[in-house]
């Protein structure tokens, strides 16, 4: 199970996204960054109830996060579970976006 | 006459690239072997029956669709609980697992995991395919290479999987590819 609740007030996008991402779920993932408006200056991914992420799934992160920031906006992911921050890490993410766009959950 | 000769010189070639094949193959075997003090293997279409046949069967999931993938994590999980209720790094296990059955779906077409139990304290985790195999000269750089792939993708699955597992095997031809990877529960 894979859900994307999303909330947009002026300038700033929330996805809450939950359940399992992989192969299965790209494609709902980015149908949630779709329905972005297009004055959103900025986009919180909140990874808080996200259980499981792959090498696909992150790959499909990265795409995202670096046409958004090409596009000027900025993106912002939160909340991330210790132990899904952990294949974050393995996969040498943050340094490669920037630790500052990732936020644990404490 | 000359037609006879002219197919013994056939042959004779395709003897020879034969025997070159096998050579630069366990050239790329000691190697890697040695490099991974024997954590990974690369063994021959012959050989891998060794371990493929090794074990207790446990389950066996078909990777058909992009779901399979999910259901090769929820039966592994099930799996793991079963032999080994107290075991807690699971969510590793599961990463492997859904990088090697995502990787048939993305590099072969279907494909099937089997668990296996092969001793006490370890499984065995056996991923099958009839797609077009691995290149062995691509072997060095996806094992010890993050971020290499032949397709636009991170390319950090199998990196992530050596990275993980106690030991790793590997059969691949132009008619399908065999990962399989030990995890010891302790
Ligand atoms: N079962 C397979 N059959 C054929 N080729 C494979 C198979 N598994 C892996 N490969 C080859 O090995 C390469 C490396 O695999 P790896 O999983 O590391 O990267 P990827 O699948 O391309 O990207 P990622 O896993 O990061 O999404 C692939 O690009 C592919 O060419
Ligand atoms: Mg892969």
């Amino acid at each position: 199970m894979f859900e994307v609740i999303t909330c947009h007030n002026e300038s700033i996008s929330c996805l809450k996204l939950s359940g399992e991402l992989d192969i299965s779920t790209v494609e709902k993932f980015r149908l949630g960054i779709e329905s972005i408006p297009e004055t959103s200056t900025e986009v919180h991914l909140d990874f808080s109830c996200v259980e499981f992420v792959d090498s696909t799934s992150i790959g499909n992160l990265v795409q995202v996060m670096n046409q958004m920031r090409a596009q000027g906006v900025k993106v912002m992911v939160k909340r991330i579970p210790k132990e899904i921050y952990e294949v974050f890490d393995l996969l040498g993410i943050p340094e490669l976006i920037g630790e500052e766009y990732f936020e644990c959950l404490i | 006459m000359a037609k006879f000769k002219a197919k013994v010189n056939r042959n004779i070639i395709s003897c020879r690239k034969k025997q070159q094949r096998e050579a630069i193959f366990k050239v790329y075997k000691d190697v890697i072997y040695a490099v991974t003090q024997g954590k990974f293997l690369l063994v021959n279409v012959h050989e891998i029956y060794c371990y493929t046949d090794e074990g207790v069967k446990l389950a066996a999931v078909n990777i058909f669709t992009n779901k399979d993938v999910g259901l090769a994590r929820q039966i592994t999980r099930q799996v793991v609980k079963d032999v080994f209720p107290e075991y807690d790094k699971i969510q590793k296990i599961l990463l492997c697992v859904s990088e090697a059955a995502t990787n048939i779906l993305k590099h072969a077409g279907p494909g099937q995991l089997i668990i296996k139990k092969t001793s006490d304290d370890s499984l065995r985790f056996i991923f099958n395919d009839h797609g077009p195999g691995i290149d062995i000269e691509y072997l060095p750089s996806m094992l010890f290479y993050k971020g290499f792939s032949t397709k636009t993708s991170l390319g950090y699955g199998f990196n992530l999987i050596y990275s993980i597992v106690d030991k790793m095997i590997l059969s691949s031809s132009p008619n399908g590819t065999t990962v399989a990877f030990d995890i010891i529960l302790e």
